[in-house]
Order: C-alpha cells, then sequence, then structure tokens
C-alpha cells in the first residue's frame, strides 16, 4: 500500500479525517476524577449552613425587636406593678 | 442513573471528542475529568430539557475551548519565536487514534484545523470526525441545520485558503 501524501489528501481534507478511529480512555482517569469530587466536596453540608444562617437571621431579628419595643416609649418596668405610697401626713 | 454507571456509558465519546481538539492524550485526560468533575457539580442545572449526552457534548465542547484557550495564554508569556511555537504544536501532537502512517498528514491538517474559527471547528470535528448529523449537531450547538452547513462550507473554504498560505510560503 503506497503512502498517500497530505497534498493528495487536501484535495478533500474532510477524508483524512475520517480515517480517525475511537480511542479508550485509560481506567485511572475515574480514580482522579473520583478524588477530585472528594477534595471539592464541602466540609460542613450547605444545609446545616442553610439552618446556621436561619437561626442566626431569627435571633438578630428578636434583638431587633427588642431594641425597638424599649425604644418605644412603653415601659414594661416592674416598677409599674408596684403601687406607690402616698408618704404624705395628713393634717401637718 | 448514578455517577458511576453515566461516566462509563459517556467517557469514550467524551474523551475522544477532547481528543479531537487537542491531539494530546494527557490534555484530553485531563479535560474529561474536569468535564465529569462539573457534571457532577452542576447536575441540579441540568433540566433535562435535552439529553444527558447533549448536555456533556456542550460541557465538553466548552472545557475543550477553554483549555485550548488557557494555553494560549500560557504561551503568550513565552518569548518563543512563531517558528518555535508552531514546532511546539508538532510535538505535542499525540492522538492514539491516527495510524502511524496518516500520522503526518493528519498532523498538517490538524495544525490547519486548530487555526479555524472556534464554530468552523466544532461542527467540522462533529460532522466529519464524530460522524454526527447536520441535524444532531444543530441540536448541540443550538443552531439551524442551514448554519451548520453555512459553517462547514466556510470551514473547508478556510482550509483550502489556509493551505495555499502554507504551500506560498
Amino acid at each position: 500500500m503506497t503512502k498517500q501524501s497530505s497534498k493528495e489528501y487536501m484535495k478533500d481534507p474532510f477524508d483524512l479525517l475520517q480515517t480517525i478511529t475511537p480511542a479508550t480512555i485509560d481506567a485511572k482517569v475515574y480514580d482522579t476524577i473520583v478524588e477530585k469530587i472528594a477534595k471539592t466536596r464541602p466540609i460542613i453540608s450547605t444545609q446545616w449552613l442553610h439552618r446556621a444562617a436561619a437561626i442566626f437571621i431569627c435571633l438578630i431579628g428578636i434583638e431587633g425587636y427588642a431594641i425597638f419595643s424599649e425604644t418605644s416609649g412603653v415601659t414594661n418596668d416592674f416598677s409599674d406593678l408596684i403601687t406607690q405610697t402616698n408618704n404624705t401626713l395628713y393634717y401637718e | 442513573m448514578d455517577f458511576e454507571a453515566s461516566y462509563i456509558k459517556n467517557k469514550n465519546f467524551v474523551y475522544n471528542l477532547a481528543l479531537q481538539y487537542v491531539q494530546n492524550i494527557e490534555e484530553a485526560q485531563e479535560i474529561t475529568q474536569d468535564v465529569f468533575l462539573k457534571a457532577h457539580q452542576k447536575i441540579h442545572t441540568f433540566k433535562g430539557d435535552a439529553t444527558l449526552e447533549t448536555w456533556l457534548y456542550r460541557i465538553t465542547i466548552n472545557t475543550s475551548l477553554d483549555a485550548i484557550k488557557a494555553k494560549k495564554r500560557k504561551k503568550r508569556f513565552a518569548i518563543f519565536s512563531q517558528n518555535k511555537d508552531e514546532l511546539n504544536n508538532y510535538t505535542n501532537f499525540n492522538h492514539p487514534g491516527v495510524t502511524l502512517e496518516n500520522k503526518e498528514a493528519l498532523q498538517q491538517l490538524f495544525s490547519l484545523i486548530n487555526k479555524l474559527p472556534q464554530t468552523q471547528k466544532t461542527a467540522l470535528i462533529l460532522v466529519k470526525i464524530e460522524g454526527k448529523s447536520i441535524k444532531e449537531v444543530a441540536h448541540i450547538l443550538e443552531k439551524t441545520p442551514k448554519a451548520i452547513e453555512s459553517l462547514l462550507q466556510r470551514a473547508k473554504t478556510q482550509l483550502k485558503k489556509h493551505r495555499n498560505q502554507t504551500e506560498g510560503l
């Protein structure tokens, strides 16, 4: 069989491309992929991060609500519950 | 389908497609790793409006093109001359699907294909090497069949133009 030169092939370059045969991949590639996946996996799962963030937001909200209600003029002091005695003496 | 099963089913077409882009075993293996890593990380974005194979085709094309861009960027930093750069391209040619008798001719042909615009190169690889139909390629690249035919025609014209320029030197 005579060797065909590139110039002869270039008459219809696409013919040469069809001589390429499929190759098989090395088996160790899968192990490398699995290793890479394990490395990129986060230590704390995103589900737990979401839960922690939700709790944190709730705490901030409660804190904000408490501060707002303190400054709104409504007193919730215990002093309101204690009756104030009038110490002024009569007929003085 | 679990990850291992989908890897076994699709590994060879991903690897071979990457090989047609980079023509190098090590680089094609790295691209294959990146493709499956991306697929594993982004599986929740796979809507199922295309098949898993089509989705993997798109990831492979984009990853291969990104790898080529990164390689070019690295080369830009090098102070080598144009001829040495081309020599490097030749020495990097390591395609396991190429027979020894066709190696030289295909090496020259790929050096011309590598100069084509990305879309033309992709259409050429999918139709002429991977043996996909125009309709299938149109679906993968999200273009019309006429657009793919036009890309192939332009690729052929560009290849002839590049060949004449090379012969003229």
